[in-house]
């Protein structure tokens, strides 16, 4: 037996990791979001994904220096 | 990360420590009894590493250093996730001061030189940085205890770092944009009261433009009707003047005035009234009177106007008739008519025609004369001859004839013929003269009637060419005298019209006073107008002035009120700008505040997800490290374990099972960590060292446990355990054996000294 995962994305992206994760949840996120609420506003809700995924980027690369 | 190697001079109790050649997967036990230098390898790895070691704090990272050195060496030969062979060489100095090189073993040049910068390297390689080795790969020799689940390491390895750190920056953000907004906000009102106490309104400068345009205008008007009313008030003047001027020839004129001095008198005292009509008349309602005795000369000059047309009439009547007088005088350029002869040329025809009787009447009287004597010579000597042939008087006669002319005596008969024949002859001639000298008589009179008659024309004529210059009456006279029945009949009526006041002196003295009553009170209204616009040039001067200072005024006033407007436009661009600014700060802390909220499910998610991973993780080991006796965990947030009794049917705290138990199950959560570190954030395989994992294990766990390590991961290959006893039948790839007074340690892979 082992604790190895097989099917870990992360292990071909890891420094990547938070903000594909972050992505994948925010897109989900969006859905139900957009689902629950009729007055959505998706423009704002994208400006904001991208402005924590261009922080998460920023981040990385700080602590990769 | 594999070690392949690790060489250190003078690092803790080691003067020498070199362990080459070491497996790259499976169990590396170092075993020792306490203070035998067992940690002291763990330590020199992750010095190595890191720069730093667990047990000994920054500030006392000197205390690496052996005993009685000055300095240390560290080089450790390890694989990367990249399959490269790599070698970190650190040294320290009991000054603190660190270097340190990173090499690759297909490299010449140096990756980094520096302490930092190869830690920081070592990282990247790596996959994970000191506060995460020493959570996960490495277990240190301490009390094992579920690593708190706030702890930097744990955040790290669940991911939840990047994104704290983004969402303590964005809420950083917020704040700073909020005070950046609350500034606007001020920095707003500021403006807006600055505004406020402008007081500018906005229609204020155009209504100061309006007033300007409009004052200038009316100024321009007023001063404009000013001139013009000075321009009118000397051209009356003038035309007062041209007025008695152009009025004096025709107050003197009298009966001796021809008709052109009177067209021409009449001509201009019209033309002057008019003119003074004309220019003094146009200022409004204060020239009526001035304009009614103005109309009243205009009607006394048009009366003899009226007059000198008729006469005019009467004048161009006997154009026709001079042009016959002319034809009859044969004047130059006049028109002959057809067949008709002029006087003159009848009278030279006429002397011709004397002329001609007189030599013919001459002629006529000569051949009269040679006819008489012929006859008488003829007569004679036919009474002679034929008659008396015998008498004293014929014998010579008869003797010359008889002998020149022989039978002379037959020829009587022919000779009273031809004597009769001369005498008709003489007869004839003589009736000729006479009759020619009744022809010229006849011609001379009529001649001489012809004379009269030109000269009568001739003063007619005259009379007719001068009916211009002549005085009026005297030409008159002469149309009526004119040899044209219409025209004088014309004539007579002009003269004898009542209304025909120019022929008569008293007439015309009643003209003339009537003309001065006029010219004098036009004097007096061109005096009293001249006065009315006086008075309205002073007024209009006096508005204008006003005007201009007015115009001065604004001239002032709209410069203040331009700065005004453009201080004003300044300060609403500021609003603009600023009102911009917190609009978009609105919409940047609107932004951040969803990023945030949607950071917080997105931790909140990503922690369940990093405690579902690491139970499911410490769900596979468990069973296998507690010979399945406990198999489920419960994991909060903080990592706060309980754990599944499959005896006990429930869930228990960790401080109600047995201390052995306990460490087991920290083990297994640590290796669980470990594992999710190597999903998250390693590349290839991984090394791991236990310091002392097995303290309160009895004999079984530990062997059950050392046998199970190696097959727990296929990633976490190398597995390093430091105990003070490895069982002897345990099944190790490596046995590393320290001993107390063992300082220098060397071996390789097969575990040879």
């Amino acid at each position: 037996m082992s604790l190895s995962s097989n099917n870990n994305p992360a292990r071909n992206a890891r420094v990547k990791g938070p903000a594909r994760d972050f992505a994948a949840f925010s897109e989900t996120e969006r859905d139900h979001r957009r689902n629950a609420d009729p007055n959505f506003d998706a423009a704002l809700y994208d400006e904001a994904v991208q402005l924590v995924l261009d922080r998460l980027g920023a981040f990385r690369k700080e602590t990769q220096q | 990360m594999i070690i392949r190697s690790l060489r250190a001079e003078n690092v803790l109790k080691y003067a020498h420590l070199a362990l080459n050649e070491l497996p790259e997967q499976g169990l590396i036990a170092v075993s020792g009894y306490n203070e035998s230098g067992k940690s002291s390898i763990g330590e020199t790895i992750c010095f190595a590493l890191f720069g730093r070691t667990y047990s000994l704090p920054p500030e006392e990272l000197t205390k690496l250093i052996r005993w009685g050195e000055t300095r240390c060496l560290v080089a450790v030969d390890f694989i990367g996730g990249d399959s490269r062979q790599y070698c970190v060489e650190r040294s320290l100095d009991d000054a603190g001061n660190q270097g340190a090189r990173l090499t690759a073993d297909d490299q010449e040049e140096p990756l980094a030189h520096g302490a930092d910068v190869v830690t920081a390297e070592i990282m990247g390689l790596a996959g994970f940085g000191y506060n995460e080795f020493i959570e996960s790969f490495y277990l240190a020799q301490r009390e094992i205890v579920a690593p708190h689940g706030h702890s930097a390491a744990v955040k790290s390895m669940a991911g939840l770092t990047p994104l704290e750190y983004v969402h303590a920056q964005l809420g950083e953000e917020i704040k700073t944009l909020t005070d950046h907004m609350i500034g606007a906000e001020r920095d707003m009102a500021d403006i807006h009261d600055d505004l406020d106490a402008l007081g500018f309104r906005p229609d204020h400068l155009h209504s100061l433009w309006a007033d300007l345009s409009t004052s200038g205008r009316q100024q321009a008007d007023k001063s404009t009707r000013a001139r013009w009313l000075r321009h009118v008030s000397e051209q009356c003047r003038e035309g007062l003047q041209l007025l008695k001027s152009d009025a004096a020839p025709a107050l003197k004129a009298g009966v001796n005035t021809s008709y052109q001095s009177w067209d021409a008198h009449a001509e201009r005292l019209e033309a002057s009234a008019e003119h003074l009509d004309q220019h003094c008349a146009r200022r409004d309602a204060a020239a009526s009177a001035m304009s009614e005795s103005t109309a009243a000369l205009k009607d006394i000059s048009q009366h003899i106007r009226s007059q000198l047309a008729r006469f005019a009439d009467l004048k161009e009547h006997t154009a026709s008739y001079r042009a016959h007088l002319a034809g009859l005088l044969d004047e130059p350029g006049s028109n002959q008519a057809q067949g008709e002869e002029s006087l003159p040329a009848r009278k030279a025809r006429l002397a011709q025609q004397v002329q001609d009787a007189k030599r013919s009447r001459k002629n006529a009287r000569v051949s009269t004369l040679v006819f008489l004597v012929l006859a008488a010579v003829l007569w004679a000597i036919w009474a002679l001859l034929f008659q008396a042939p015998n008498a004293p008087l014929s014998a010579g006669l008869v003797g010359w004839f008889n002998a020149n002319i022989p039978g002379w005596q037959g020829y009587g008969l022919w000779w009273l013929i031809a004597a009769g024949v001369v005498t008709v002859f003489f007869t004839l001639f003589l009736a000729r003269g006479l009759i020619l000298s009744e022809r010229i008589n006849r011609y001379q009179t009529e001649s001489g009637s012809l004379g009269r008659r030109i000269e009568t024309v001739r003063e007619e004529a005259a009379g007719l060419d001068s009916l211009e210059t002549a005085p009026l009456p005297e030409a008159v006279e002469v149309l009526r005298q004119a040899d044209d029945e219409e025209i004088a009949t014309q004539a007579s009526e002009f003269a004898q019209d009542p209304s025909v006041t120019l022929l008569e002196h008293e007439s015309l003295n009643n003209y003339r006073r009537l003309i001065e009553s006029l010219i004098s009170r036009t004097e007096h209204d061109i005096d009293k107008l001249r006065g009315e616009i006086a008075d309205e040039v002073a007024e209009l001067e006096g508005d204008a002035r006003v005007l201009e200072d007015d115009i001065e005024q604004l001239h002032r006033e709209i410069p203040l009120e331009q700065g005004r407007r453009h201080k004003a436009d300044r300060l609403r661009s500021q609003m603009d700008q600023l009102q911009k600014k917190i609009d978009d700060n609105r919409r940047k802390i609107e932004v951040r505040n969803l990023a945030r909220d949607l950071l917080d499910d997105g931790i909140q998610y990503a922690s369940r997800r990093f405690n579902h991973d690491i139970r499911n993780l410490v769900g596979k080991t468990l069973p296998l490290m507690t010979a399945d006796r406990y198999e489920h965990l419960q994991i909060d947030e903080a990592l706060r374990v309980r754990v599944f009794s499959g005896e006990k049917h429930d869930f228990l705290n960790l401080d109600e099972i047995s201390s052995g138990t306990q460490r087991q199950i920290m083990l297994a959560v640590r290796l669980a960590l470990a594992q999710k570190l190597v999903n998250t954030a390693v590349d290839g395989a991984q090394f791991i060292i236990l310091d002392e994992p097995f303290a309160f294990f009895d004999q079984q766990r530990m062997r059950n446990s050392l046998s199970v390590l190696p097959q727990l991961s296929d990633d976490v290959t190398q597995v390093w355990v430091i105990a003070q006893e490895i069982p002897e039948d345990a099944n190790v790839d490596l046995q590393i054996r320290c001993e107390h007074s063992v300082t220098d340690l060397r071996m390789d892979g097969t575990g040879a000294s």
